[in-house]
């Protein structure tokens, strides 16, 4: 997976990103992600393992310790990168979604 | 007897992985949990009834890798606990909770993972039948090596040439089928859509089409074991090892059928029938053949007879065994050992005469039929035409031989041209006596 092919990260991958500003393993990872989307977003085991194998491949996340057969993971500094310029993106994307409802909405004034 | 384990087909393929599901789901609900699960067929043990979900995941990792057990420990943290993997390689997970999330959420992840998976499988099977078409075509030697084994023409080669294309019949027929599936699962998944469903006919055709080739093969096995016991082809030593791996798995079907460890097993049913078709069909008609005895020619015996017809004619005389086992005694009488035979002249008369004592009519049919194939090899509008005589088999072959066989016994007299119908009293005297 290249770095282009990340520039646009899925709603999983986002989420991970997010959850992995602290050091986490997947299980730990994925109760965190449903309790900050309020059950909204929910990663399954499957989706989870495949995303830290690639993200890990990728030198996004990097594992930090071993809980038994718990590998934990934590952000590495490209994977900070990758979040702070998603969360710019998505940022950058409401501010323009919130300028054309502005210029939509009619002028009361007027 | 408690049925503990049980076999079934499999209605559904991997490419319908919720239907696959919801049928494992509705086995343990009837109380009967996967032990080890096929590409056609599952193997079923009896526990008590329960509610439980499973999951059909095409994570791919190796068995007893680091990778699998690490899944497999996030997966029990998520409330799936592994089943089992079958034996195309894909992973069956199983959850007592209702609400546990699905182990897949990700469409382009888990259609990722499934175009992988998938491919492989169908690369295998690719191959195989592949590897199974460069047979025929590179004569690897199939026929030859079986020839080698049984020492004649068997019809168990036309048996494996037919098993062969069955084989290959299914392999392409069901790889064919299972790419189409492939596809539309694949499209299903990358938009997000649960994979399409199999309607009930389509998954009672598949039954009905496995049950039909399987029947065509065991019919087919049956068939040619049985002709070529009839017509003399296997030879002993062949239908002994035969033998001892066909009573070795009826003894250990019988075995696991006492301890009741296989339940009603299709293995279990297919070696009970393997092993009642052995006993029926090996032991009545081929059992003969390992009590068989020398057959020695005495002084009353046609070949004496036939001096008569050859009065300066030396009698040769030859045998035949396959390991202790005597196939026949071969008498032949010609004018002298010195000259071909086929060039022996007696007043005007080519001629030359042969006796066979087999030690079953098996063989002897086999040495009828191997003399008439001999000539027809050689000249192949050769006609063969049936005698009306009072005897089991009597054939003129062209202008050249008559051939009578009478139980065991054959004879055999090298006509040179002449009128058949000038030697049948002879002839028919040689029988008489060749049968005393």
């Amino acid at each position: 997976m290249s770095r282009e092919q990340l520039q646009n990260l899925t709603e999983p991958m986002y989420y991970l990103l997010l959850a992995m500003t602290e050091p986490r393993h997947g299980y730990d990872a994925m109760q965190y992600i449903r309790r900050i989307t309020g059950g909204r977003v929910r990663i399954g085991a499957g989706t989870m393992y495949t995303l830290l194998a690639r993200f890990e491949k990728e030198h996004i996340l990097v594992q930090t310790a071993e809980e038994g057969r718990r590998k934990i993971y934590a952000l590495t500094d490209k994977g900070r990168d990758l979040l702070e310029g998603e969360i710019t993106r998505l940022r950058r994307m409401l501010e323009d979604a919130d300028a054309v409802k502005k210029e939509a909405e009619p002028d009361e004034t007027a | 007897m408690k049925q503990r384990e049980r076999w079934r087909w499999l209605p559904y393929r991997v490419t319908e992985p919720g239907q696959l599901a919801r049928y494992f789901e509705e086995q343990a609900a009837l109380g009967w949990l996967p032990v080890r699960v096929g590409r056609y067929a599952a193997r079923f043990r009896k526990k008590s009834p329960r509610r439980l979900r499973f999951c059909v995941d095409f994570a791919a990792f190796l068995p007893d890798s680091d990778q699998m057990a690490e899944y497999r420990a996030l997966c029990a943290d998520a409330g799936w606990r592994y089943r089992l993997r079958a034996r195309d390689g894909w992973l069956l997970f199983q959850s007592r909770d209702p609400e546990a999330v699905p182990l897949q959420t990700d469409p382009a992840l888990e259609a990722k993972s499934f175009r992988s998976f998938y491919w492989g499988v169908f690369w295998n099977r690719l191959n195989l039948a592949l590897i199974a078409c460069l047979f025929p075509l590179m004569n690897l030697g199939i026929a030859d090596n079986l020839r080698f084994v049984t020492g004649w023409n068997t019809m168990a080669e036309f048996f494996l040439a037919f098993l062969l294309l069955l084989f290959l019949l299914f392999s392409l027929g069901s790889a064919a089928a299972g790419l189409g599936g492939y596809f539309r699962c694949r499209k299903a998944m990358k938009a997000g859509n649960a994979p399409p469903e199999a309607p009930p006919s389509a998954a009672a055709r598949r039954i009905r089409v496995r049950k039909i080739f399987l029947w065509t093969g065991g019919i087919a096995l049956a068939g040619a074991l049985g002709y070529d016991i009839w017509a003399g082809n296997i030879r002993p030593e062949w239908e002994n090892i035969a033998a001892v791996c066909l009573g070795a798995a009826m003894l250990l079907a019988g075995w696991l059928w006492v301890s009741d460890r296989w339940g009603e097993g299709l293995l279990r049913k297919f070696l009970l029938w393997a092993g009642a078709l052995f006993a029926a069909v090996g032991v009545f008609l081929s059992y003969p053949l390992y009590r068989m005895e020398s057959a020695v020619f005495t002084a009353e015996d046609p070949v004496v007879l036939a001096a008569r017809l050859l009065p300066e004619g030396q009698i040769n005389a030859s045998s035949c065994e396959y390991g202790h086992t005597p196939l026949y005694e071969r008498w032949e009488v010609d004018q002298s050992a010195s000259v071909p035979v086929s060039e022996n002249v007696y007043d005007g008369i080519t001629v030359h005469y042969e006796a066979w004592r087999a030690a079953s009519p098996a063989i002897a049919r086999r040495i009828l039929r191997e003399e008439t194939e001999s000539y027809q090899s050689i000249f192949h509008e050769m006609p063969i035409t049936p005698l009306d005589w009072p005897v089991e088999e009597a054939v003129q072959i062209g202008t050249v031989e008559i051939i009578l066989r009478d139980g065991g016994n054959v004879a055999a007299l090298f006509l040179g041209g002449d009128d058949p119908e000038q030697y049948r009293a002879v002839m028919l005297e040689a029988m008489e006596k060749l049968a005393r």
